[in-house]
């Protein structure tokens, strides 16, 4: 009897002690404990999540209201953003990828640098967060940034676009400064060789394109001018490459969604008039479009017009072959910034202090560097074309900017073109083109300019931009903190 | 409380409640800069109140025919009272859909019945006038405002009836649901492809949208001077498309909220018991042939007749979503069918 009693007594025992982790439902068994993270795990998926939001998320929207893309002929997918709408809904996926994946990964890695006094580790994930909320910056204007990331507080209320640069500058130049000889930094699919030099490189090109574009609203002259004397600047794009393979999941993001076999069926994307028409005229053909772009059916570069898919056009153009697909590869890079978008803000730098000899030394430096990244040679033949002009800086720069974006992210392009006004606006719209059936006449685009859409969004209307997207409805619905929309035509902050 | 009259030929049952509910645990969807797109939180306070009224009727009854008539009736008020901590401005949402052009969301709001719509609509001038764009599009406010709908209905109600002679019972259901909204997805596809049918307006003709304005400038004060719409609707640029799917031909996302009353003829069927008298015969306790319909016909408020609205499809999480609409949902049938029962 008393034999039985210990053993129900031990089943009770054992019983009752082995339920109490077995039983704990606040923990998923399926994912790592928190303990057992390490750093080398979360940032190349940050990084990963960042790529795919930049290079093909923002960059699509980026790159119809860029006039760099146009919607093929009879296919319907982004129409809406040839025409400058990108609504509430259009701009939820980037903020959530941003915010709950590759954002909500690198406070992680923060905190646990902080713990561990890790300091190249936490320059790691700083230089990628700031580069992640400067792209949320650029898309909305506003959102939450001081009162972000705290699971108490629902509500977090929307920082203004200039406060949240300012504030990306400081945890910059914290990480910079924090930063130990001797640490190291952990793996990561931009640098694979664990380099901490080139990650200090990334943080000042990353430094130097948040104070460039603080630069047209206030005087940051100072502190770019340090950046310069530091000399630390990155010599090549600073990209994801070689990592891509042919497959599922393993390949460029943008290729994956638009070219794949595994992706969509529809091609959507085609070259935009306003690209081949400013790169190939009667007197020069830009050697980067065939870089860039594929020829048409008539081995051609042909551009189409912005805000229609052309689905009642009746002559040569009612065809898919009539227009240029993008080239586009499993192993085409993601560029997170180029060392041509660097010389063109050094340019810019020096052409604000009327410094025209470094600022025509830096354009050309630019659009050489852009050359490179291309693989084409005529880059000096070029300059030449379009020289430096200290009178015209801002047209100058802009233009060969938006031209050299085009082959980099389109999401930069729009933001630059947003920023410097530049490409301007022609005479020519796209209804003076086409009349909504019949025949196209693409003749009468002016080289060098945007044009109206030919529908265009009724709260942009005609020869304007796009300012910004409509504030995401996955937070303004969600959070009663969340401002009234100011209007698609309000700028961003350094736009104004 | 529950009455008996006439030998229990004629029956009331009353019941009146009261009742608050505490922490439901509910999946949150909160903003993704809090670094989480859902929280499982307990979900404040909500307040049911209402009444149930039965009353059963036998109003004949002989040796050989019986014929029994039920009506009922219920009225509930639900009231939210308290959100989840952490929320400021006192609304919450509990479900939504959008597309690129709308998005229609419910709330629970305090003070108000769970699941109050909000929508992006159309902008008015003073005096009541649409404002539309220099494409002739009407202007949808990119914020979402509150459409005064409510997903919660305000009455039910059924009358059910049998009639049984000579072994031969003929019976009855119809039930009814009276006032609240729903998202219909169906209704926003029809109007996206174009087989709803209003988006026949005007034979599609090109029309100029009826009592439109278009801004023009801006006075000395910089109010906004409008002068009469005079841009056309096409069908054959894809503007007529725009106007009834990305306009909500000029309503906004509140034309997708069609009204969930409906009235129902549930069921018929024809039962005969067979007589005890064959049953000694075959050995059996007894066998009865039904021959019913079920769904029989739906009766739907005038301006739906796009879905049943009992179809919730929607594929929400927990009880609350589901009652935000349906999501491409199939139509509803109609059943006919044959029963024998043999008791042994």
């Amino acid at each position: 009897m008393k034999k039985y009693i210990s053993i129900l007594f031990s089943v009770l025992v054992l019983g009752l002690t082995g339920c109490k982790d077995y039983l704990d439902i606040n923990y998923d068994p399926n994912s790592p404990a928190e303990e057992n993270l390490t750093s080398e795990m979360i940032l190349p998926a940050a990084e990963m999540n960042i790529a795919a939001t930049y290079a093909y998320t923002l960059h699509i929207l980026g790159a119809y209201n860029a006039q760099y893309y146009a919607q093929q002929f009879g296919t319907p997918n982004y129409v809406k953003y040839s025409q400058f709408e990108v609504s509430a809904e259009n701009g939820s996926g980037a903020y959530r990828q941003l915010f709950q994946r590759a954002l909500s990964n690198l406070n992680t890695v923060i905190k646990k640098a902080d713990a561990d006094n890790e300091t190249a580790v936490k320059l790691q994930a700083t230089v990628l967060r700031a580069f992640a909320f400067q792209l949320l910056v650029d898309a909305f204007g506003e959102l939450p940034y001081s009162e972000a990331f705290d699971p108490e507080n629902l509500a977090p209320k929307y920082d203004n676009g200039q406060d949240i640069y300012e504030g990306l500058i400081k945890e910059l130049d914290a990480a910079i400064a924090g930063l130990k000889a001797g640490d190291m930094v952990v793996t990561s699919f931009i640098f694979p060789d664990k380099s901490v030099d080139e990650w200090v490189s990334f943080a000042y090109a990353e430094k130097l394109k948040l104070l460039s574009r603080l630069s047209s609203v206030k005087d940051v002259s100072a502190e770019i001018q340090a950046i310069i004397n530091e000399d630390k600047l990155p010599a090549n794009d600073i990209e994801i490459a070689g990592c891509w393979s042919d497959a599922n999941g393993q390949a460029n993001p943008f290729y994956s969604e638009e070219r794949a076999t595994w992706g969509r069926v529809t091609h959507n994307v085609i070259a935009n008039l306003a690209l081949v028409g400013t790169l190939q005229t009667d007197a020069y053909t830009d050697p980067r479009l065939a870089a860039w772009i594929l020829p048409n059916g008539d081995g051609k570069f042909q551009g189409s017009i912005s805000g229609t898919n052309l689905s009642t056009v009746e002559d040569k153009y009612a065809s898919t072959a009539a227009w240029c697909e993008l080239k586009l590869n499993y192993n085409t890079p993601v560029i997170f910034i180029s060392r041509a978008e660097i010389d063109f803000f050094l340019a810019e730098f020096y052409a604000r202090k009327s410094d025209a000899t470094n600022a025509a030394y830096a354009y050309a430096d630019a659009i050489a560097a852009s050359f490179a990244s291309a693989g084409v040679s005529g880059a000096a033949a070029h300059v030449a074309q379009f020289p430096y002009d200290q009178s015209k800086w801002q047209e100058v720069i802009g233009l060969e900017k938006w031209k050299a974006l085009a082959g980099i992210n389109g999401f930069e392009g729009y933001t630059e073109a947003r920023r410097l006004d530049q490409p301007a606006f022609g005479t020519v719209k796209a209804s003076d083109m086409y009349a909504g059936s019949g025949a196209l006449d693409l003749t009468k685009y002016e080289p060098g300019k945007l044009y109206t859409p030919f529908q265009v969004f009724n709260q942009v209307g005609d020869n304007k931009l796009l300012e910004r997207f409509a504030y995401p409805e996955i937070s303004t619905s969600r959070n009663s903190n969340a401002p009234a929309f100011p209007g698609y035509l309000e700028p961003i902050f350094w736009g104004k | 409380m529950n009455l008996q009259f006439f030998g229990g030929r004629l029956g009331l049952d009353a019941t009146y409640y009261h009742r608050i509910t505490k922490d439901q645990i509910f999946t949150l969807p909160v903003d993704p800069s809090t670094g989480y797109n859902t929280m499982v939180t307990n979900f404040g306070k909500v307040r049911n109140t209402g009444f149930e009224l039965v009353l059963n009727t036998t109003p004949v009854k002989t040796k050989n025919f019986q014929w029994n008539l039920d009506f009922n009736v219920a009225r509930n008020w639900n009231t939210v009272l308290e959100l989840p901590d952490g929320l400021d401005g006192g609304k919450s949402i509990i479900e939504g859909f959008s597309t690129s052009a709308d998005a229609v969301y419910a709330y629970a709001e305090v003070g108000k019945p769970m699941g109050e719509f909000y929508t992006n609509l159309p902008q008015y001038t003073e005096d009541g006038k649409i404002i539309v764009g220099a494409d002739g599009q009407p202007i949808i406010g990119a914020d979402i405002e509150d459409t005064g709908k409510n997903m919660q209905c305000k009455w039910t109600g059924g009358i059910s009836t049998s009639l049984s002679a000579y072994g031969v019972t003929l019976s009855a259901t119809l039930d009814a649901r009276l006032g609240g909204y729903m998202f219909s997805r169906t209704k926003n596809l029809m109007e996206f492809t174009g087989n709803g049918v209003v988006t026949t307006y005007n034979g599609r003709n090109p029309f100029v949208v009826p009592n439109s304005v278009v801004e023009v400038g801006a006075d000395a004060e910089g109010n906004p001077i409008y002068e009469e719409n005079t841009t056309p609707i096409f069908l054959v640029d894809g503007s007529y498309q725009n106007y009834f799917d990305g306009t909500g031909a000029g309503q906004g996302g509140e034309f997708f909220l069609i009204n969930r009353s409906f009235a129902k003829l549930r069921n018929i069927s024809l039962t005969w018991d067979l007589p005890k008298k064959w049953m000694q015969a075959m050995r059996f306790e007894g066998i009865a042939i039904t021959a019913y319909v079920n769904n029989v016909a739906t009766f739907t408020a005038k301006d739906n007749y796009y879905i049943d609205p009992e179809n919730t499809s929607y594929a929400g999480d927990g009880d609350l979503a589901a009652q935000f609409g349906e999501l491409y949902s199939n139509p509803t049938s109609r059943q006919y069918g044959l029963n024998v029962n043999i008791k042994f």
